[in-house]
């Protein structure tokens, strides 16, 4: 095998790379390298580091995704966000309702995101550019979409106009709240779009989206318009698991 | 749960497909597959080798490829190589995925005004 300064760079730079990912297959990918290297000269060193930019990070993910933790380090790790993100807030200003809240809702949405991760991971391998999602198809899945879909671009122009005049004492309580309220209406219109392929992620993601509306019992409308997403979302989506545990 | 029905994978993502591709040739290793891809899309597609080996571990994860051993007139003093064949999940996957991709592109040329392969003008 041949040596050359960018080629052992190149293998320093395998240790990017998972470690039982670098186990499995690091001799293979240096010799991939440098055969690389070898026969297309210029080109060959664009390849491989096009490739690091783009292999690291998704070996990495996927790494992520597919690692099972014990249910202490899980406990753990909700408690310790859920606690800063209370006390960040507190610190913005957001006062302790609204702190104990956002922890709550913090925790809840890591529980899910953790409880969905092979799905998640299956929604990535599984990601395909060229078959675009049509708007129609996304607002026209179910009876209850569109009041979903108007949900969703209604809090985030609600984020954009409103949010940061009114949601926090303070700029940065304001910017904090603008940030929640526009997350929640991507979470409902990224919910819709990712329900197509993934039918319990998606649903999951608009439940999580619509939450928040739903808490706010003072007002009469968003709590019934979240109430009827709420039944929509989960009646479609137990129905649609029965007939796909039917068909199987 | 591992998907039992090549339908469970559909749509394949482009690089999962060409590799597919590539080793329905027969068994290969990681440079051959890289370089029949590369020949296949007329240079349109360069797998880099930490793309290749990680869709080749999805792959054998999914059961769709498998390690074998190499060619027998393979050059002994040469460096050790890994070999790749699909299996036969993978060979079913790779016929349905292509027969997706038949339809979508009779559909589309039907839809355009072109007449279908096979069909009189």
């Amino acid at each position: 095998m041949s040596r050359s300064p960018d080629l052992d760079s190149y293998r320093w730079l395998l240790w990017l790379y998972p470690r039982d990912f670098r186990a499995d297959f690091g001799g293979e990918i240096a010799l991939l390298a440098t055969e690389i290297v070898r026969d297309r000269g210029g080109r060959g060193r664009l390849i491989l580091a096009l490739d690091l930019l783009v292999a690291v990070p998704r070996t990495r993910w996927e790494q992520i995704m597919r690692r099972q933790p014990t249910p202490t380090q899980l406990v753990i790790t909700l408690v310790t966000l859920a606690t800063s993100v209370i006390v960040l807030t507190v610190v913005l200003g957001l006062g302790p309702v609204g702190a104990v809240a956002a922890g709550i809702l913090t925790a809840l949405a890591i529980a899910l995101a953790i409880g969905q991760r092979s799905q998640l991971a299956r929604s990535l391998d599984r990601t395909d550019p060229i078959r675009p999602t049509s708007v129609r198809a996304v607002v026209t899945q179910a009876w209850w979409a569109p009041i979903a879909a108007a949900h969703g671009v209604l809090t985030l122009v609600f984020a954009v106009l409103i949010g940061l005049r009114t949601d926090g004492p303070t700029l940065a309580g304001a910017l904090v709240g603008t940030a929640v309220t526009l997350a929640f209406g991507a979470a409902v219109l990224g919910g819709l779009v990712l329900r197509l392929s993934r039918p319990v992620v998606g649903s999951g993601l608009i439940l999580l989206g619509t939450v928040w509306w739903g808490m706010a019992f003072w007002m009469v409308w968003p709590p019934l318009i979240t109430a009827v997403i709420w039944i929509g979302v989960i009646a479609s989506t137990v129905s649609s698991q029965r007939r796909t545990t039917r068909t199987a | 749960m591992e998907p039992t029905r090549p339908a469970d994978l559909q749509p394949l993502p482009p690089a999962s497909l060409h590799v597919l591709v590539a080793l329905s040739g027969g068994s290969r290793h990681g440079y051959a597959i890289m370089s029949e891809v590369e020949e296949l899309t007329d240079g349109a597609v360069t797998m880099g080798p930490g793309t290749l080996y990680g869709t080749l571990k999805r792959l054998d994860r999914a059961g769709l490829v498998e390690e074998c051993d190499g060619p027998p007139d393979i050059d002994p003093g040469g460096p050790q190589r890994r070999y790749y064949r699909l299996t036969g999940f993978g060979q079913r996957v790779l016929d349905a995925e292509t027969a997706r991709l038949r339809n979508l592109l009779r559909a589309t040329q039907r839809s355009a005004g072109h007449p279908s392969p096979g069909t009189a003008s």
